[in-house]
């Protein structure tokens, strides 16, 4: 064991270094070279700081950032939370598309709000898999009662237009806005299909981490 | 305390419970790391992200005519001090629409003086407010007086869609990463390549105000 030193010039593959002080390799640039040891979000998940919300098998409103308005999943971070809700990823799965002709469009909307007062669900936990510790308020496919209107951030995933016979899709719906999607204290964020369609069937989960603010 | 190595790879077994933490090396000594918050977080959480929305728009065809409707426009103003570094760019279809259409959605960029169209101020994505950024947006406008501008690279293709719409199911994010960069002086846009009839398209630009 020794203090870490570098050496410039690329991987030494073929010569392990034996004895003395590791040198840590650099690049041909002198940068620094490293490799992942845990995936990507393991970290904010073994600390406890990441949570799910995940509705299955709705039929989703119409919701377009309307006040009041049903989104498929709808999370609320209260005002005095000091946590910001930072968005992992979002994923949508389609069972069926339904059986009318209709035009959709998944997109997440944001904004200031006051907590709405419809049916809450608690947030669960990606470690314990426990709906407890998450400081936000979840909606999933219910009306956001009282909720202020909100503004659209950008389009998730499309389906365009679906005909009256439902079609089959095979996808593979996983946006991952990597914290360019984030809730403060006293915003709302919501996740809403651009129109109502008829007995369709969606699944839609959004991952976020609590982090301090 | 003095950061030291330990070559060898993960000591998964034997967790270091007293003296100097090393930092582990892999299998050769080359540093190994984890990611704490997600790619974007450190950015947005500056107060240096911005974004400009179009909701269920029906495009102008745009291939960076000077003048021309984009779906988003984006200019730096000269002087701003500020690059703009697209992050990420989003297009969404609700509906193709109801005529012959092929289309590609590509990013245009090249120096111009200001619009004079309707502006739009960018949102901050921390604070979802629109305030803060050095730039001007336009919407789904026309750029009045803007210049020419050069393609730089394709988006997303809806390829031919029949005058009875088709289905189309795509996921919408495009990893652009500072690949798309605004220096002040210079106007970046997105453009459908023809007008779509009776299309409801979603189309979204991320990008970071970093000094320059």
């Amino acid at each position: 064991m020794a203090i870490l030193q570098g050496q410039a010039g690329g991987l030494q593959t073929g010569l392990k270094q034996a004895s003395g002080n590791p040198n840590a390799p650099q690049g041909f640039m002198a940068d620094l070279l490293w490799s992942a040891v845990a995936p990507d979000f393991y970290t904010l998940l073994k600390a406890n700081v990441g949570f799910f919300a995940t509705v299955t098998a709705a039929n989703p409103s119409a919701f377009t950032g309307g006040a009041g308005g049903t989104p498929l999943v709808g999370i609320m971070n209260p005002a005095g939370s000091v946590r910001d809700l930072v968005v992992l990823q979002v994923r949508i799965g389609v069972r069926t598309t339904g059986t009318a002709a209709v035009n959709i469009d998944f997109n997440a909307y944001g904004g200031q709000s006051a907590l709405p007062t419809g049916t809450a669900t608690v947030p669960r936990n990606g470690y314990s898999l426990a709906q407890s510790g998450s400081v936000a308020t979840a909606f999933l496919n219910t009306a956001m009662t009282g909720s202020t209107a909100l503004s659209p951030i950008c389009p998730l995933l499309s389906i365009g237009t679906v005909g009256s016979t439902a079609v089959g899709n095979a996808i593979q719906a996983v946006d991952q806005p990597a914290g360019l999607i984030i809730a403060q204290p006293g915003n709302l964020i919501a996740i809403g299909c651009s129109a109502g369609p008829t007995a369709a069937s969606i699944d839609c989960t959004v991952y976020w981490a609590e982090l301090p603010q | 305390m003095i950061i030291q190595g330990q070559v060898g790879g993960l000591q998964i077994g034997a967790k270091q419970t007293s003296g100097n933490p090393n930092l582990p090396q892999g299998y050769m000594a080359e540093l190994l790391s984890s990611k704490a918050a997600p790619d974007f977080y450190t950015l947005v959480k500056a107060g240096v992200v911005y974004f400009a929305a179009a909701a269920n728009i029906n495009p102008t065809g745009f291939t960076g005519g000077a003048g021309g409707t984009p779906a988003i426009g984006i200019m730096n103003p000269a002087g701003s001090g500020k690059d703009i570094v697209v992050l990420r760019t989003c297009v969404g279809v609700r509906t193709a629409g109801t005529g012959n259409n092929a289309q590609d959605w590509i990013w245009y960029g090249g120096p111009s003086t200001l619009p004079t169209g309707t502006a739009t101020t960018p949102r901050n994505a921390y604070s979802l407010q629109t305030s803060g950024s050095v730039a001007t947006a336009f919407v789904n406008t026309a750029m009045t007086s803007s210049s020419a501008l050069n393609a730089i690279a394709a988006i997303a293709s809806l390829g031919v869609t029949g005058a009875a719409a088709g289905l189309n199911v795509f996921p919408a994010g495009d990893p652009t990463l500072g690949l798309v960069i605004a220096q002040p002086g210079t106007l970046i846009a997105i453009g459908a390549s023809n007008t779509g009839t009776a299309m409801g398209a979603d189309v979204t630009a991320f990008w970071a105000e970093l000094p320059q």
